[in-house]
């Protein structure tokens, strides 16, 4: 077991890849009551394109079946894993992304326990055509609370009409239809492929022992057997870079148009730390010019372009990447008109100066050491299937190494026209 | 530590080094007013943005970047019979910061510009600034019903109360903004200021002796305004109210809304946390197991309580067409309770999840100062962590079975789309 050792931080984190593969990372918090603990796969909505384990041809699944699977993962032979964390006094949760697929509980006691429960869990798979059956009513109610929320179809409109022919403009949930077609046999082919412990991760966070943590995780793991691990085959998507939707609208029960624009990312991804410098100083950009400290946001605002409902993300995740921002107002055409104006021409953006740089950088470092106070935001940074053995203690010290000329850089090659679209959600009459 | 500042100023430190971060609330108490809901609300608005030193958001963004990206905000909201403004400030530790520079004097400027020195002319709030962050919330209050859940909460609230001043939403509403002047705005301002009380809770990794210090510095003035009950128990009618209303929406919201005498720290309180956490508070609540995990009806159903004012609520997001087979289902798993209809183990896992909850809150110290405030407001000092678990050990089942069946159902909602 490695110890890292962060003294700006005033943080250790204990590391170790164990022999079937799965990374363990470990941070202790003293003072804490609560320990929150994570086991995430490197598989999400975007993965339905792939070659089984130990079979020679690709197989396209169901849209939504990642998700599905996280929602039947929880149900075993003797009722459900929810009420079992219950019982010992945890809540538990997961979640699914484009990308990854996570479980987690919190406790204030019977860690231990509760940890072998989530490991165990998550790798004894137990699904049946009936319990599978039953799940497609939850499962559309959810996608239907989706469909109802405008923010929501605000980000994915935008997503859809970037990368149409990318799997990341299916809804994570898939559909109402397309669910029907999942099946329990489905679920184990999925599960057998990108359930493997050598594509997973385990972190915990808390008021813990690592050594005493390590020890039950290694034991619990040399317990059971696994196949070798084997790479994970994905068909990536083929795309036209140039079949992006530059303009779309839809209509909807809200009040205000609420209007988005992005640009999306052409460069292929480095797969390593880089990617990490990109996308914050692509963030780093956009605070320079969207950020309280600019006066183009200034202006923005006192003409009505912009209020507090407007926002602005960089989109940064295997395989794909996109600036975004969003706003509500009347207006449409003037507002995108606003908008695009100012950031088509980023590059030559007068908020590019030294003193907002230095300005826009000292609250980011500030911020980034606020967001440490959760141990939630830890326990997902602690490790990233792309940079395999950097955490976000390796990584924060990156974003103090880029320059000025970086993000004006940046501004140059990535933001070009032709990558640029927008989505409208206009009001229903 | 509590201190007094001034009369009707008070102080309270909760030291702890968990944190990277120094917290720092101030609490403006008043007695509930219909118009001042959407006044205080415009007030929070400007002050967010604007003070005399750094009178636009460039300015101030500047100011708190340069203390290595310290946040500030206000919000007005209403507590039971009382209206609470605000400030929360959060500032990173000393000790983290590059070459450990001292940002305390710094710190303290930006609180008392932020708080003192609001941008005014005239006596009277800026003209233009008024007038743009009236529009501004204008469209916030238009915007309320893009929240399908969050639309359905407010048209419930507004079947379950009779009083305007609890119907109408927290933030407030147009008819009462119209009325608002930039002079009238100022006078809110000067009373909050001036007569309002007010608490301040600090939490982070700080010298006591050094806060009490600084906080003393601020120009507090005395102050006797008080709020004398906090807690509030609303006048209903006989019958039960119904209401619907059609919307473009795919799923259909259905809410009910209950009368109970679970108040805030009260006698009926922690029964009415148990009962609350059997009923819908969990994943091994009745409401969870038989609306979503038996019958499959619904992605969420849950119920919650909001003890201020003695409501419990009932959410789920369903098809239109099911409403009444889930109204059925969850009038059923009220009786169960109200008839002693659930296991042992039930009753121990809700005491656990309650027990987790409770602890899990102390590691957050946004939590953690919104519970001392609460505590403070209803009974001027804290529970503690060990009492607080103490009382909900204390618990039996008698108690939750007679809390149940206190509860009346007053108030019925639903949100659905048209016909297809």
């Amino acid at each position: 077991m490695e110890k890292l050792v962060y003294e700006t931080y005033d943080e250790v984190v204990y590391s170790k890849v164990l022999e079937n593969g799965l990374n363990v990372r470990i941070l202790p918090k003293k003072g804490f009551h609560k320990t929150y603990a994570l086991f995430s796969t490197n598989y999400g909505s975007i993965d339905n394109d792939f070659y089984p384990l130990n079979a020679d041809e690709a197989i396209t699944v169901p849209d939504g079946i990642a998700h599905f699977l996280e929602h039947k993962l929880f149900e075993k032979e003797d009722g459900d894993v929810f009420q079992v964390f219950g019982q010992q006094g945890a809540s538990a949760n997961a979640y699914t992304s484009f990308t990854t697929t996570a479980y987690l509980f919190s406790a204030t006691q019977e860690v231990e326990k509760n940890l072998k429960t989530l490991i165990d869990f998550v790798q004894e798979p137990y699904f049946t055509e009936e319990t599978v059956e039953k799940e497609k009513g939850i499962i559309a109610q959810e996608i239907q609370m989706y469909d109802d929320d405008p923010d929501w179809r605000l980000f994915f409109g935008l997503q859809e009409n970037l990368f149409p022919e990318h799997p990341v403009s299916i809804d994570i949930a898939g559909t109402v239809q397309t669910i029907q077609d999942i099946t329990a046999d489905h679920l184990y082919t999925c599960y057998d492929t990108f359930y493997h412990p050598s594509n997973m991760a385990l972190s915990i966070v808390g008021n813990i022992e690592p050594e005493e943590i390590m020890k039950l995780i290694e034991e619990n793991q040399a317990a059971k057997t696994f196949e070798s691990s084997c790479e994970i085959k994905r068909v990536e998507a083929e795309e036209d870079l140039n079949k992006i939707i530059p303009r779309r609208s839809i209509e909807m029960a809200v009040q205000r148009p609420k209007i988005t624009l992005g640009i999306r990312g052409h460069q292929p991804h480095f797969n390593d730390v880089r990617d990490f410098k990109r996308a914050n100083t692509l963030n780093l950009l956009l605070r320079l010019i969207f950020g309280s400290t600019s006066q183009t946001y200034l202006d923005l605002y006192d003409e009505g372009v912009i209020d507090d409902s407007f926002g602005y993300s960089v989109n940064y995740d295997r395989g794909y990447d996109y600036i975004s921002l969003s706003v509500d107002n009347k207006e449409v055409e003037k507002t995108l008109a606003a908008l695009r104006e100012v950031l088509l021409n980023a590059a030559e953006s007068p908020e590019l100066n030294q003193e907002n740089f230095a300005l826009v950088k000292k609250r980011m470092i500030g911020q980034n050491l606020i967001s440490l106070n959760s141990v939630e935001y830890l326990a997902r940074q602690l490790y990233y299937p792309q940079y395999k053995d950097k955490n976000i203690f390796d990584l924060l010290p990156l974003i103090e190494e880029i320059t000025l000329e970086d993000v004006k850089k940046i501004a140059e090659e990535y933001i070009i026209d032709d990558y640029l679209s927008e989505f409208v959600i206009l009001p229903k009459e | 530590m509590s201190t007094q500042i001034k009369e009707g100023v008070r102080l309270h430190i909760f030291p702890s080094q968990k944190f990277k971060t120094v917290h720092i609330r101030f609490f403006f108490k008043e007695a509930l007013e219909l118009e001042a809901l959407s006044s205080r609300s415009l007030l929070a608005n400007i002050m967010d943005i604007s003070t005399k030193k750094y009178p636009t958001q460039k300015k101030l963004g500047e100011a708190l970047s340069d203390l290595y990206g310290a946040y500030f905000n206000s919000t007005a909201s209403r507590l039971g019979q009382a209206n609470i403004f605000e400030f929360n400030f959060v500032f990173p530790n000393n000790k983290y910061l590059p070459a450990g520079e001292d940002m305390r004097a710094k710190n303290l400027e930006l609180m008392e510009e932020v708080l003192f020195n609001p941008i005014t002319e005239n006596d009277h709030f800026v003209e233009k600034i008024f007038n743009r962050e009236k529009k501004n919330l204008i469209e916030e209050y238009d915007s309320i019903s893009d929240n399908k859940q969050l639309f359905a909460a407010l048209r419930l609230n507004q079947l379950y109360y009779s009083d305007p001043a609890y119907q109408i939403p927290s933030m407030g509403r147009r008819k009462e903004l119209e009325k608002v002047t930039p002079r009238s705005l100022f006078e809110s301002y000067q009373k909050m200021i001036e007569n309002n009380q007010v608490d301040i809770l600090v939490m982070g990794d700080v010298c006591e002796e050094e806060i009490l210090e600084d906080i003393q510095k601020l120009p507090f003035t005395d102050r006797s305004n008080q709020v004398e009950q906090i807690l509030y128990v609303p006048e209903h009618k006989e019958d039960l109210v119904v209401s619907s209303d059609i919307q473009d929406v795919q799923q259909a919201k259905f809410n009910l809304a209950y009368k109970t005498n679970v108040y805030y720290l009260q006698e009926d309180y922690f029964p009415g946390l148990v009962f609350n956490g059997l009923f819908g508070g969990f994943p091994h609540s009745k409401l969870f197991m038989n609306v979503r995990e038996k019958e499959s009806l619904a992605y969420y159903a849950s119920s919650s309580l909001a003890t201020m004012t003695g409501k419990l609520t009932v959410q789920t997001g369903i098809d239109g067409a099911t409403r009444n087979k889930t109204n059925r289902i969850i009038q059923d798993q009220l009786k169960a309770i109200q008839d002693g209809d659930f296991t042992d183990d039930d009753f121990h896992q809700t005491i656990m999840g309650l027990t987790n909850g409770r602890y899990q809150s102390e590691d957050s110290p946004g939590a953690y100062l919104k519970r001392a405030y609460n505590d403070i407001v209803v009974q001027n000092e804290l529970v503690s962590l060990d009492q607080w678990l103490n009382r909900l050990e204390e618990v039996s089942k008698e108690e939750v079975v007679r809390v149940a069946q206190e509860t009346q159902l007053k108030a019925s909602y639903l949100l659905q789309g048209a016909e297809k």
